[in-house]
C-alpha cells in the first residue's frame, strides 16, 4: 500500500529504553532521510501506550535492569501487538544493548531473575562478569567496519542460524568469545553499539533507510546525493582512526 | 514524626558524637610525611597534591581516614551527580558564617584517596569537615568516616562506562543511608526519586522539594520497584505499583522567581538572591542551607554567606580572557546541560562546545544526542572543539545548528572574533580552559 506522507520513524519507549542517548538513532534516520530530499520525522512512543503498527521504522534502546524488565512487561502484552505486526510486514526496527537482549527469548539478570523477552528472535542472555565496555569494532558480511561503544554485563548467544550483524575485530560483542556482534534477521537488526550507532555508522544508517524506502517504492539510488560535508561519515573515519592505530587490519 | 521545626529542634538536640583522638603513632608519622608530600608537590609546581598524599597515606596506614575523621566535631558528605562542589563550598560558607573551622577538599578531589588527603592535610584549629564525594564511592566514604550529615543532591546518567547507571547507584547509596550511625541525618532533594528513595533509608532525614519544578530527568520509574510513575516528578507523587513516596514529614519549600529565591519551612520564609538563576542552583543553596542550620548555623546569616558566595571553582564565572568574555559552564551529562542552558540564554553570543570524552569524563558520547541543542539554535556563531569534536559537530548539526569545527580549544575561543563566549565544556576540557584563561 503506498503511503506518501513523511517518513515516520517511532521511538519505543524512550522514557524506559533510552539509557544511552538511544534517541539519536533515530534522529539520525531521520537526518539522514531529509539531506536526501525525503521528508521525514521521530516519533516518541510513551512507555506504555500501544506501540503502532505502521509507522516505517521502530528505535529501541537500552535500559537498566529494572527498567527492562518494566519494558519487557509492557511489549510482551498487547501494547506491544505493534511491534510484533511492524516486524511481520517487514517493516525495518533497529534494537540496541537491553533491546536486543528484550527482543531474544530470556534474559537472566544479575539477581538470577528471568525476565522473558518477546521471543522475535531466536537469542538468549545471561548476566556475566566482567561487564564488557569499551569501543568495539566490527565488520559486516559486506566488509564494511562499524564503530561503536559497547557497555553490557549481559552474554547473548545466538541460536544456530541466526546472523550475526558483524563478526568482531576488537571489543567484546555478543559474549565476548563468539566474535559474533549484533543480529541481522531480515529487517531486525540488533547490535551493542552505542555512539549512537546510527550516528558513527553511515553504513548501517544507509542500510536501515533502504530498507525503509524500499517499503515506500523509493529507489534510494535515484535520490540527489547532497553535496555538502556529510559529518556521520567524518565520524566514522575518526573513531576508526582513533581505536585502530596501533592495530594491523587484516582482511578478512 | 512531628511535622515542622520540632523535627528540626529534634534534629538539633539528637546529641553531638563525642571526639575521639584514635590517630596512632604511626597514624602520626604518616600524616607528617602526607603533609610533607603535598608541600613537595606544590612547590614543585607540578599540581596541588590533592590526591597522591592521600592514596600514599591509605597505602602505609588502612583506615586512618576514619581515625583522623573521628577526631573532628563533625563530618559531612555531599555527594550526586551534579552541584557536588557547589554545594560543598555552599555548605562550607554557611557554617563558616557561624565562625566555625572547617575543613574541606576544594580542588574537587572526590575519591576515597582526596577524602583523606583533606582529613590528614586540615589545620589544627578545624572542628568539621565538609567532603565532596563521588557517587560511586559514598557507600565506602561511609562506612569508613562515620559522617553526621549527609547531602544527595541528585542522581542521573553521567559516565555510564563507570557503572554509573543510576538506579544501580541509588541502591548502593540506600544500603550506605541505612548503615549511617544513629545520630546522623540525611538531606536530599525529594523530587529526584532516588535520592528521597535513598534518604528514607537514613535514622533521620529532612528532604527539599521545589514545587512546580521541570523535575530531574530519568526520574520515571519507581526506585523501590520499577514501576512507572503516573505523573511527572514531585515529592508528594505515589507509586502506583508499590505505593512507594518520599516521608515528606519534614520538607523545606524551594520557590525561584529568576535569581531571587524564597525557601520556606514551617510556615518562615526565608528570601535571598543568587548569582545563577537555574532551578538547580536554588536547590543546590536549599540543601546545603538546610545542611547547615541542621548543624546549628542561624538560618538568615547561612542564607546570606551562601548567596554572597562566588563563582566555586569558576563554574558559571564569566572571565575575560583577550578582549572578550568567556563563561565557563561544566557540561558533562544530560542533566548539567540543562542547567547550563538555563543559565546561558544570550544568543548575541557565540557558543563553544567542548568535548574530550576522556576517562575521568566518561569515554561513551551517546549522551549528547539526548540534550536538546536546538536550544543552540540563533546564536552569532557555534564551534564544536575538543578531542571528539565531530560527534560535538554531528550531534548539533542534526539538531539544526551550524557549526565549524575546531580541535584546538585555544583556537576555537580566539575564532569567535570579538564575540563573548558561552563555553560549555566536559570535565577535562574545563581544565584546559581554566588553564588557558589562566594564563592569558
Amino acid at each position: 500500500m503506498a503511503d506518501n506522507g513523511p517518513i515516520r520513524i517511532g521511538i519505543v519507549y524512550p522514557e524506559l529504553l533510552g539509557t544511552y542517548g538511544d534517541r539519536g538513532n533515530a534522529e539520525m534516520l531521520a537526518w539522514r532521510a531529509n539531506r536526501r530530499g525525503v521528508a521525514a520525522g521521530v516519533i516518541d512512543i510513551p512507555a506504555g501506550l500501544p506501540v503502532p503498527g505502521r509507522l516505517d521504522a521502530y528505535v529501541l534502546g537500552g535500559a537498566e535492569d529494572a527498567a527492562q524488565a518494566t519494558a519487557a512487561d509492557l511489549l510482551c502484552s498487547q501494547a506491544g501487538d505493534g511491534l510484533r505486526r511492524a516486524l511481520g510486514d517487514r517493516r525495518p526496527i533497529l534494537a540496541v544493548c537491553g533491546a536486543l537482549q528484550l527482543l531474544g527469548t530470556t534474559y537472566r539478570d544479575a539477581a538470577g531473575r528471568r525476565i522473558d523477552g518477546l521471543g522475535l528472535v531466536d537469542l538468549h542472555t545471561t548476566a556475566g562478569t566482567p561487564r564488557l565496555v569499551g569501543e568495539v569494532v566490527s565488520r559486516t558480511r559486506e566488509g564494511e567496519l562499524l564503530s561503536g561503544f559497547e557497555n553490557h554485563s549481559g552474554r547473548t548467544w545466538l541460536g544456530r542460524g541466526v546472523e550475526p550483524l558483524g563478526t568482531v575485530v576488537q571489543g567484546g560483542g555478543n559474549n565476548g568469545a563468539d566474535r559474533t556482534e549484533g543480529i541481522r534477521c531480515g529487517t531486525l537488526l540488533g547490535t551493542y553499539l552505542h555512539g549512537p550507532v546510527l550516528a558513527r555508522n553511515p553504513f548501517l544508517a544507509d542500510l536501515l533507510l533502504g530498507l525503509v524506502l524500499a517499503r515506500r517504492g523509493i529507489d534510494p539510488g535515484l535520490l540527489p546525493v547532497p553535496g555538502c560535508r556529510d559529518l556521520s561519515a567524518e565520524l566514522h573515519r575518526a573513531r576508526l582512526r582513533a581505536v585502530l592505530t596501533r592495530r594491523r587490519l587484516r582482511r578478512p | 514524626m512531628r511535622p515542622g521545626d520540632d523535627h528540626l529542634s529534634d534534629l538539633a538536640d539528637r546529641g553531638v558524637r563525642p571526639r575521639i583522638d584514635a590517630l596512632t603513632a604511626r597514624d602520626r608519622l604518616v600524616a607528617a610525611l602526607t603533609r610533607a608530600t603535598r608541600a613537595l608537590i606544590r612547590a614543585s609546581g607540578r599540581g596541588r597534591g590533592a590526591t597522591l598524599p592521600g592514596l600514599l597515606a591509605e597505602r602505609w596506614a588502612p583506615g586512618i581516614a576514619g581515625r583522623a575523621a573521628a577526631r573532628l566535631d563533625r563530618v559531612v558528605l555531599v555527594s550526586g551527580t551534579n552541584g557536588k562542589t557547589t554545594t560543598t563550598a555552599m555548605l562550607v560558607a554557611a557554617l563558616g558564617s557561624a565562625g566555625g573551622r572547617v575543613t574541606t577538599n576544594a580542588e574537587g578531589s572526590n575519591l576515597t584517596r582526596g577524602l583523606t588527603a583533606a582529613l590528614l592535610t586540615a589545620s589544627r584549629d578545624a572542628r568539621d569537615a565538609v567532603l565532596e564525594v563521588d557517587e560511586a564511592v559514598l557507600a565506602g566514604a561511609v562506612d569508613q568516616l562515620r559522617p553526621d550529615l549527609v547531602v544527595l543532591l541528585n542522581l542521573s546518567r553521567d559516565q555510564l562506562d563507570r557503572h554509573h547507571e543510576p538506579t544501580a547507584l541509588a541502591t548502593r547509596w540506600r544500603a550506605a543511608m541505612a548503615a549511617l550511625p544513629q545520630t546522623a541525618v540525611a538531606v536530599a532533594f525529594a523530587d529526584d526519586p532516588r535520592t528521597a528513595w535513598a534518604a528514607d533509608a537514613a535514622p533521620l532525614s529532612m528532604l527539599v522539594t521545589m514545587p512546580g519544578a521541570a523535575g530531574p530527568r530519568d526520574g520515571g520509574l519507581c526506585p523501590r520497584c520499577g514501576a512507572l510513575f503516573d505523573r511527572p516528578p514531585d515529592a508528594a507523587r505515589r507509586c502506583p505499583r508499590c505505593a512507594w513516596r518520599p516521608d515528606v514529614a519534614a520538607m523545606v519549600d524551594v520557590h525561584r522567581w529568576t535569581s531571587t529565591i524564597a525557601l520556606e519551612r514551617a510556615g518562615r520564609t526565608y528570601r535571598a538572591r543568587l548569582t545563577v538563576a537555574t532551578d538547580g542552583y536554588a536547590i543546590d543553596t536549599a540543601l546545603a542551607w538546610t545542611a547547615a542550620t541542621i548543624l546549628g548555623a542561624d538560618p538568615a546569616a547561612a542564607l546570606d554567606a551562601i548567596a554572597r558566595l562566588g563563582a566555586v571553582q569558576d563554574r558559571y564565572a564569566d572571565r575575560r580572557w583577550r578582549g572578550r568574555r568567556v563563561r565557563l559552564l561544566l557540561a558533562k551529562n544530560p542533566a548539567g546541560w540543562d542547567e547550563a542552558l538555563a543559565a546561558a540564554t544570550d544568543r548575541r553570543r557565540a557558543a563553544v562546545v567542548a568535548v574530550n570524552a576522556g576517562t575521568v569524563d566518561g569515554r561513551d558520547t551517546s549522551w549528547l544526542w539526548d540534550v536538546d541543542m536546538r536550544r543552540l539554535r540563533g546564536r552569532l556563531k557555534v564551534t564544536a572543539t575538543g578531542a571528539r569534536a565531530e560527534d560535538v559537530g554531528l550531534r548539533l548539526e542534526a539538531a539544526g545548528v551550524d557549526c565549524d569545527l575546531v580541535r584546538s580549544l585555544e583556537a576555537a575561543i580566539a575564532g569567535t572574533g570579538e564575540c563573548d563566549v558561552d563555553l560549555f565544556a566536559d570535565y577535562t576540557s574545563f581544565r584546559s580552559a581554566q588553564r588557558l584563561l589562566d594564563h592569558g
